[in-house]
């Protein structure tokens, strides 16, 4: 090909920009730039600093000495961030599956229009818009011995009822749970609210040409349709719900005992209050390595679903 | 032979020589510490050609509404105000040591505990103030003795002491005067009741008060009330085993807490429990205070500012009612021995990475005066707790606290011991902390608690460096008191 042939060199490169493959990750570029500028330096710090042996009252971090994988190896010993981490896993595990039952529910509840709905969708949402701390500490003063919701059960049960919701060993971690739960069921409502109105037509049209009932529809048509949403409301919940920190630092400290200490918890107490912030680095490291872990297999299995559904909408 | 004449002229010199020292460090005018306080502050502003400036502050929340009011007197004298950022009192430190890293300048001065002294002080985010205080004489011998030491580390001053914090005991004199009561307590006790001298008769009197006529478990009438809370209940057991004769390391920093005397004070901790609100573990200062205001307990051990609570006329079902006690102690080796923990002790500390230290500086001095103390110390919102000697014949504080209130508490402070302050002391009291709370709820013995205390107390020293703790703590050792009972 002859100079002459060749398009200009402007038309060129907007030609490369406007390949698909090129183009569909475009949009990206700004913010993910951004993400790597903000977030990098300080990813690449962390890393850095859980090499390290260094304390806030030790001078400057660049001066502390390197100890290689013992903040590690520390970590991996210390009894305590074991069962924060284990702890808050369990917290995960029954405050996310009732979010999604309870957020399923509900927005089955709204999902065709009646008389009021508006408001019922929007009561639903309302607690997901209050900050986690005013939940947290509106909670603490709920949930005391003598509070107005022990009263309550005491009028429901017509028998005094006395539940230690902030200093019992049990009671205490169903308080926190139960916090997470009132305020993000919420969210997943609206994930499934908004799955529900996106579901395609023909599909359930056709199931209730062919005389299926109400339960066989949403059992064999709509339930798998909508598996794409729920494992995307799961993967969404169970981030949060790892990261809690407000309410059990506002309704117990963490307490009793340890009962309600959660990694976030610890993790926060490990590095602004004890001051070690190279073994909070290394807990935080590791922690991140397992929810990845778990994200990753959740994303897995939200592509295999995918995947199995537009092979099954082709068929 | 030395002439007058060269003598007068020798003065002379060594005074022009010597003059830039007194002018660095020139003191303020002022007849009274806040006067000093008001016009060291319009100097500064001046000497920056400022007419007006606003200090950011980070607060505690509970201190909020007992000090605007003087911090607006304060900026009405001066020009000099607060924008104040609440904190919960127990996140101060996290947010301090979090300046301490990012030395952004983002707050003036802050009200903390003095746990936190040593690691802010070491973190370089503190600012030591003798150079101040040499300028602005804040009558530091007015503050009743050990607790201005408490803003001290490694030999300088870091703050000015606002807080009398060392514990008082209450007990309800109108339940113990109650017809009949004395005498059916007598028969079983086989003393007067009245303020306990230990700890042991403070549970027979606890057993004795507490009421529960129905049998539900819900008492009507609480016989005692101390904090069980997790990061506050470690105190409580602290002082009892400060009382048992009871010290927290030896002089190479090996824990001593879990031998005899930390096992038994942890028993007796547990054993009075039984007969405080069943939901204790959860509270602190905004549960207790109202809860015994409301005339729900008998007795409570706590912070001086119960009184305020206590005694108030309108928020108060049992003003008037209270008798204020000395703390109660343990026998010694035939000795009673009684301590007062100073359980908290707010400070105003300055920050390093302020851009106007002594405009901060001056407003600390200010509201820790003489005459401003005593009106914060009065207020009727107040958490502060009389700290000075003038306190104690102050009209405004005698008629908020009580004559017999302040008297009790200034014979506490002859016995007051301070809490754990050396480097590290959060990290070791929330082990401490986390394993009382562990043995109060029965998930480990009292032995299993303190000796996991102590393996765990041994480790962060080791971490922090041994030679340097000891050096810490045999600091801190003269701080104890020496007398067993106040005068």
């Amino acid at each position: 090909m002859g100079d002459s042939e060749r398009p200009p060199y402007r038309a060129g490169v907007l030609a490369r920009l406007e390949r698909e493959r090129v183009f569909k990750w475009l949009p990206f570029v700004p913010v993910q730039g951004l993400f790597a500028l903000l977030l990098f330096p300080n990813a690449l710090l962390l890393v850095y600093l859980s090499f390290l042996s260094w304390r806030i009252t030790r001078g400057t971090w660049w001066s502390a000495p390197f100890t290689g994988l013992d903040s590690f190896v520390d970590a991996l010993g210390n009894e305590r961030f074991l069962w924060a981490v284990g702890r808050t896993f369990g917290f995960a595990a029954v405050a996310v599956p009732l979010e999604l039952l309870l957020g399923f529910g509900l927005a089955l509840l709204c999902r065709e229009p009646f008389r009021g709905r508006r408001i019922y969708t929007t009561v639903f949402l309302l607690p997901m818009m209050i900050v986690p701390a005013v939940v947290g500490y509106d909670l603490s003063m709920l949930l005391i011995d003598q509070g107005p919701f022990n009263q309550v059960l005491t009028v429901l049960a017509g028998r005094p009822i006395t539940v230690r919701w902030l200093s019992d060993y049990t009671a205490a971690k169903a308080a926190v749970i139960g916090a997470d739960i009132w305020q993000w069921t919420a969210l997943t409502f609206l994930i499934f609210l908004s799955g529900l109105a996106g579901l395609p037509r023909d599909p359930i049209r056709a199931a209730r040409v062919m005389g299926a009932s109400r339960w066989q529809i949403f059992w064999h048509v709509e339930l798998p349709l909508l598996e794409p949403v729920i494992a995307i409301a799961v993967v969404l919940r169970s981030m949060e719900a790892l990261k809690i920190f407000d309410y059990p630092m506002l309704l117990t400290q963490g307490g009793p005992g340890n009962s309600t200490e959660t990694i976030a918890i610890y993790l926060w107490r490990m590095g602004w209050e004890f001051a070690r912030v190279s073994d909070a680095a290394a807990m935080s490291l590791i922690l991140l390595v397992v929810v990845s872990l778990y994200i990753f297999i959740a994303i897995r299995v939200l592509r295999r679903e995918r995947r199995r559904l537009a092979e099954e909408t082709a068929r | 032979m030395r002439t007058p004449s060269r003598t007068v002229l020798t003065l002379f010199v060594a005074m022009l020589l010597l003059s830039p020292v007194p002018t660095a460090a020139q003191a303020v005018t002022g007849a009274t510490a806040d006067e000093r306080a008001v016009n060291g502050a319009k100097v500064y502003l001046k000497s920056k050609g400022l007419t007006s400036l606003k200090l950011n502050m980070l607060m505690p929340s509970i201190f909020t509404a007992g000090s605007l009011e003087e911090m607006g007197n304060f900026e009405k004298l001066t020009g000099i105000g607060v924008n104040y950022s609440e904190v919960g009192i127990l996140q101060v430190q996290a947010k301090a040591m979090s300046e301490a890293v990012a030395k952004s300048g983002s707050f003036d001065l802050w009200i903390g505990d003095p746990i936190s002294l040593p690691d802010t002080a070491e973190a370089g985010l503190t600012r030591g103030i003798d150079d101040f205080i040499l300028r602005g004489n804040p009558d530091l011998d007015d503050i009743v003795a050990g607790f201005q030491g408490q803003a001290r580390y490694k030999g300088k001053t870091y703050g000015l002491f606002a807080d009398g914090d060392n514990w008082i005991m209450v007990i309800r004199k109108d339940l113990i005067e109650a017809p009949g009561e004395k005498q059916k307590f007598k028969a079983k006790y086989g003393w007067e009741p009245g303020c306990p001298d230990t700890y042991e008769q403070w549970y027979q009197l606890a057993e004795f008060f507490t009421r529960d006529p129905k049998g539900t478990g819900v008492p009507e009438l609480y016989g005692a009330m101390g904090y069980r809370a997790r990061s506050w209940g470690w105190r409580w057991w602290l002082q009892q085993f400060y009382a048992k004769g009871g010290m927290p390391f030896d002089d190479a920093m090996k824990p001593l807490i879990n031998g005899k005397e930390g096992v038994e004070a942890l028993k007796d901790y547990i054993a009075l429990t039984k007969f405080m609100p069943k939901d204790i573990l959860g509270w602190a200062t905004p549960q207790a205070y109202p809860f015994f205001a409301g005339g729900n307990a008998f007795s409570i051990m706590t912070y001086p500012s119960i009184a305020i609570a206590a005694e108030h006329p309108e928020r108060s079902k049992i003003a008037g009612k209270n008798k204020y006690c000395v703390v109660p102690g343990y026998m010694v080796n035939g000795k009673l021995v009684r301590r007062a923990l100073q359980g908290y002790g707010n400070i105003f500390y300055v920050s390093n990475y302020s851009k106007h230290a002594e405009a901060a500086y001056w407003l600390s001095q200010y509201m820790t005066s003489k005459e401003v103390s005593a009106r914060l110390v009065a207020g009727s919102n107040s958490v502060y707790d009389p700290y000075r000697k003038s306190h104690l014949t102050d009209s405004r504080v005698i008629k908020a606290r009580t004559k017999e209130m302040l008297e009790v508490h200034f014979k506490n402070a002859q016995i007051t011991a301070p809490m754990i302050l050396i480097q590290g002391a959060v990290e070791y009291n929330d082990v401490l902390d986390l394993n009382i709370q562990e043995a109060l709820l029965g998930k480990l013995t009292p032995e299993d608690a303190l000796n996991r205390t102590a393996a765990a107390w041994e480790k962060i020293t080791n971490q922090i460096g041994r030679r340097q703790q000891i050096e810490g703590w045999k600091a801190l050792k003269p701080a104890f008191p020496t007398k067993n009972v106040p005068d």
